[in-house]
């Protein structure tokens, strides 16, 4: 590792010993009205576009060129393009601020070039997420919803009604990597998945690697959903929020001292059972069910050179009925990072990370009283340093350490005579990373980004480690001391994007990038549930290791009003789990004996088409894909298709200004029913009927499809002020699409089987009001 | 965990507008029958009876067929063999061997040019304590008869156990099972509440009979239960997958071996 270091510092300190004078331009780029500095903004030299840079997670750019004077563009969405000329005879440190554009209808139309970043980038299997839009388009109850709107990207799959888990590129929901500011989100919805934790109003970024991620990025095999939150207004005090049918929000931001820091604070809590006071059913009005969420964030800029971010995520979800039974859940998540600018070039941003998931079950009979919890808490310290060595080369390498602390259960019993408990023994596991990426702009067209990762993963003490036989038998175990190190996993984790740029319209791009992941939820229910348990790895279960290879041709089109893209990929996965048939995974101390391993492949094709500029804007995507498992033990052996298998999938989302004050949204999906097992026929038993099985997952569920429509009406709008309805329609031509099918003696005539389809939302009309001062 | 979801979607159903449900048509495959079997041997008087069906498409009424024919030869590890008699059709009888805890029993079938096998030895009996009526609380405040039945679990030994209950003399069919894992050695108590009891009247006579069962037999009842709970198709509920059998062959069903002991209840 140290000579793969030592090799690329050789390669930048080559590019200095060039004879003619150079200079850096850096800063940061930032949102002229409330100072958020903008991630991913392009910085470009006018004359040539090729020469340029971006800014990174922080708003921070580093540009380094011959001395001279030359003009800058500075680029970003949602932005006016700015033009910045400069006479660089001398090192420089420019703030930018960018404008947000107007309404399209206000503007005279004038012929600017648009940018092209999706055709010279070196992003491959990336989407992202305008706020903006996320904001205007129609969604469940009318929360806003990032989760949701990702999953209408291609090779995003929603996991169902019911389940804001996603399936990227034919991976599980656990393979996901959700960050929130860095800090790993354990279970990212609410009420079983019908919301996701994050709220929109505290959102800035939101970026998915579908298996694609640069090396800083590690511990999951399917993606990395990178979402950083808004840093506060360093301007004005400002206060925004949402009444909702069922939820209502508020967000307050500001300056500490302006320009040098800030604040943000945005809670939202449900309040669906505020109405069952009015229930006459006792029952009814005992029921709790509600969520709420809490993120806050204040950074402060020390001086030019430094400034630290706090921010931190508190949310739960409350579900219970009386006294007498309780059960919660929710994530805790807090990050503290130091931005050090050591000099133009070289930019490092320290972070220490907590995260925390928990989950508590009560039960109080009065005379007796039970209780089941779990938790899973990471402490995590992050070190990243970006180089910016040329204008042609930039590096990133750092490290990561993490220790994680999981109690996978403790049940209590307690009445009169009982006194029981059972906990099962708290596992330790120690993660370690490090990783060097380089980005190079060869002359001509091509650009590369290459990087390797070095993971490993310990069990750490104290603790007993089982180790199993095919049976599921303990076969031999060993005992560690507190803090001791056990059975140690390392992996070499390379990943590279090429880019060809054929010209200013299009690119061919290609990946292969290899992931892998040590901590692995085990569920066995179709559904993902808050009681699910992560487990490490061990004697028994391996790390997941993931090799992807893809290949993509971006092209836009009529001066980049529309993109589109097509991207294949071939994915093989390496030790994947599955459960034998009746697997106990709650509160199972050998809970691993319930365990099998195999393989899988997963391969598609994702077509995108997006209009991004205009009165009217939105997307068509599709996906064609596959994905299988083979597991020793399960469907004899052969392969079968993966639950998260789906053939066919479509979205189409449009976005129309009708006027200033109104727009209209809609979207539209369609996928392939999942893949599922049906009975294939029927006998009886102790004077019981069951359904024979035979093939695992080898029956569909119906398609599904469904349209909503959204329309919000601006009332007012100024600078500071701002106010707006938002109307919108779930399910609109109200088609009952399948939960679940469930087989049973049908009523009529018992002596036939008959199948039910549960159907959970037909149409939902909802309604909320945005505001803004 | 099904249930977890199924409380909670019901508690949201309250306040959205409502799920619904339909019947579907469903063009299912179909496959190859299978041989049912389910017989037993046990340290109670026999003859022990084995029955013998075939599985049928799932479209087809509920006629299971009696499968006539089979060669059934049951076999214990003290010399005694013999060959089973069909009593009726589907329904094969073992009259000459007698179960006795601790010797190891060996069921083969051969029926149209298949063999199942099956061997499984039998546990020693435990006997009961006590059976009792005490209260148990809902979380609606209401009082419900809970059945208990108390015994000792021997200790350092894999213990399982099946409760079989009847009412005067008839299975109820209530039934409960489980195994000694974090209980070994220690006075168990098996508490149930069914629907099986109503219409029960003072001086009607409960008996409790707690058979002693070998692990693939657990096994069986386990992940039949699981099939039960997390049965139907899609989310909510875990992929089904039949019940782990303990005979050996492609056959589904069980071959049981246990041994019993008993004790009354009457209602007063």
């Amino acid at each position: 590792m140290k000579k793969i270091f030592l090799l690329l510092l050789a390669t930048a300190l080559c590019s200095f010993a060039q004879a003619q004078k150079k200079y850096t331009i850096s800063g940061h780029v930032v949102d002229a009205k409330n100072g958020e500095e903008i991630i991913g903004a392009t910085v470009v030299i006018k004359d040539n576009k090729k020469v340029g840079t971006r800014t990174n997670s922080y708003g921070f750019y580093s540009l380094t060129l011959s001395e001279g004077a030359y003009t800058l563009l500075i680029r970003s969405v949602g932005f006016e393009t700015q033009e910045l000329p400069i006479s660089l005879t001398k090192n420089t440190t420019e703030e930018i601020k960018l404008s947000a554009k107007q309404s399209q209808l206000k503007k005279v139309v004038i012929k600017t070039r648009k940018d092209n970043d999706q055709i010279i980038n070196t992003e491959i299997g990336v989407a992202k997420l305008d706020m903006k839009m996320v904001n205007k388009i129609p969604v469940l109850f009318g929360e806003r919803d990032i989760l949701k709107t990702i999953q209408l990207l291609p090779g995003v799959k929603s996991a169902g009604e019911g389940n804001s888990g996603f399936y990227v590129r034919g991976g599980s929901a656990d393979q996901n990597l959700v960050l929130l500011d860095e800090a790993p989100v354990y279970n990212a919805s609410h009420l079983l998945g019908f919301f996701s934790v994050f709220n929109s109003d505290a959102i800035k970024d939101v970026k998915l690697y579908k298996g694609t991620a640069p090396s800083p990025y590690g511990g999951r095999l399917s993606s990395v959903l990178d979402v950083k939150m808004k840093d506060g207004n360093n301007q004005n005090y400002s206060v925004s929020g949402g009444i909702g049918l069922i939820a209502s929000r508020l967000n307050i931001e500001g300056p500490i001292v302006k320009d040098k820091g800030s604040f943000l604070v945005s809670a939202r809590r449900t309040y669906a059972d505020a109405f069952t006071v009015f229930s006459k059913d006792t029952n009814v009005q005992k029921a709790k069910l509600y969520f709420y969420d809490f993120n806050a964030k204040a950074n402060y800029k020390i001086n030019d050179n430094n400034r630290i971010y706090l921010s931190g995520y508190f949310g739960k979800d409350v579900l219970g009925f009386g006294d007498q039974f309780g059960f919660d859940w929710g994530n805790a998540t807090a990050t503290l990072r130091w931005n050090h600018i050591y000099n133009q070039k070289l930019f490092s941003n320290t972070s220490l990370i907590f995260s925390n998931f928990n989950y508590n079950i009560d039960v109080n009979l009065g005379s007796a009283e039970f209780n089941i919890n779990s938790r899973i808490r990471d402490w995590n310290l992050k070190q990243d340093y970006q180089y910016f060595a040329t204008k042609k080369s930039e590096f990133k390498f750092g490290v990561n350490s993490i220790y994680h602390n999981i109690i996978p259960g403790a049940l209590s019993i307690r009445d009169d005579s009982l006194d029981f408990n059972l906990e099962l023994s708290t596992k330790y596991g120690w993660e370690n990373a490090i990783y060097a990426s380089h980005k190079y702009k060869f002359n001509g067209a091509f650009n590369i980004e290459y990087g390797l990762r070095l993971s490993s993963w310990s069990n750490v003490g104290a603790g007993t480690f089982y180790s199993y036989d095919a049976e599921g038998n303990q076969e031999d175990s060993t005992v560690l001391k507190r803090g001791e190190i056990g059975k140690t996993y390392v992996n070499l984790e390379p990943r590279l994007v090429a880019n060809y740029t054929i010209d200013e319209k299009s690119s061919l791009k290609a990946s292969y990038t290899r992931n892998t992941q040590n901590l692995h939820l085990l569920s066995n229910s179709n559904a993902g549930n808050p009681t699910d348990v992560w487990i490490g790895s061990s004697n028994n279960v391996k790390p997941e290791i993931a090799d992807q290879v893809a290949l993509g041709y971006f092209r836009n089109f009529d001066n980049n009003n529309y993109e589109v893209s097509g991207e294949v990929y071939y994915k093989h996965m390496q030790n994947q789990i599955d459960y034998k048939p009746g697997a106990e995974l709650l509160l199972n101390e050998n809970v691993e004996s319930q365990l099998l391993y195999g393989f899988g492949r997963a391969y598609g094709l994702e077509l995108f088409a997006k209009k991004k500029y205009g009165r009217l804007n939105g997307w068509v995507g599709y996906t064609l894909s596959k994905t299988e498992r083979k597991i020793e033990g399960i469907n004899n052996g052969e392969f079968y298709n993966a639950k998260q298998d789906r053939t066919h999938e479509i979205s189409v989302v449009g976005i129309y200004e009708i006027s200033k004050k109104l727009t209209l949204s809609s979207t539209w999906i369609y996928y392939t029913g999942n893949a599922i097992t049906y009975p294939r026929g029927k006998y009886t038993i102790d004077n019981q009927t069951y359904f024979l099985y035979s093939e695992r997952n080898a029956d569909r569920m119906p398609d599904y499809h469904r349209l909503d429509l959204g329309l919000t009406w601006t009332r007012k709008k100024t600078d500071r002020k701002e106010s707006s309805w938002n109307f919108s329609i779930y399910n609109a031509y109200n088609r009952a699409n399948a939960y679940s099918i469930d087989f049973r003696d049908s009523p009529t005539n018992f002596r036939q089987t008959e199948a039910v389809q549960t159907t959970l939302f037909k149409i939902i009309p909802s309604i909320s009001y945005n505001f803004k001062f | 965990m099904k249930n977890l979801n199924l409380f909670l979607l019901a508690a949201l159903t309250i306040f959205s507008f409502a799920s619904c449900e339909k019947v579907i048509e469903l063009d299912l495959k179909n496959t190859e029958p299978r041989l049912v079997v389910s017989g037993s041997v046990s340290d109670q008087t026999g003859p022990y009876a084995f029955n013998i069906t075939e599985t049928i498409d799932y479209n087809q009424p509920n006629d299971f067929p009696l499968i006539s024919g089979a060669t059934i030869t049951l076999s214990d590890n003290n010399g005694t063999s013999e060959t089973l008699t069909e009593q009726s059709p589907g329904l094969y009888w073992a009259n000459t061997i007698t179960g006795v805890a601790g010797r190891t029993y060996s069921m083969k079938i051969n029926y149209e040019n298949k063999e199942y096998n099956s061997t499984i030895t039998m546990a020693q009996p435990i006997s009961i304590d006590s059976v009792n009526i005490e209260a148990f609380t809902t979380f609606s405040g209401e009082e419900l008869p809970l059945l208990t039945t108390y015994f000792q679990d021997p200790p350092n030994e894999k213990n399982y156990y099946y409760l079989n209950y009847q009412i005067n003399g008839e299975d109820s069919g209530d039934f409960s099972f489980l195994s000694d894992d974090l209980r070994d050695g220690e006075e168990i108590v098996v508490g149930t509440i069914s629907e099986d009891y109503e219409g029960v009247a003072i001086g009607d006579t409960i008996t409790v009979q707690l058979q002693s069962i070998d692990a693939s037999m657990y096994e069986y009842y386990r992940t039949r239960e699981a099939l039960e709970n997390g049965g139907g198709s899609g989310l909510g509920s875990s992929t089904p997958d039949n019940p782990v059998s303990n005979i050996t062959g492609g056959a589904l069903g069980y071959f049981k071996v246990y041994s019993q002991t008993e004790k009354d209840y009457i209602i007063q």
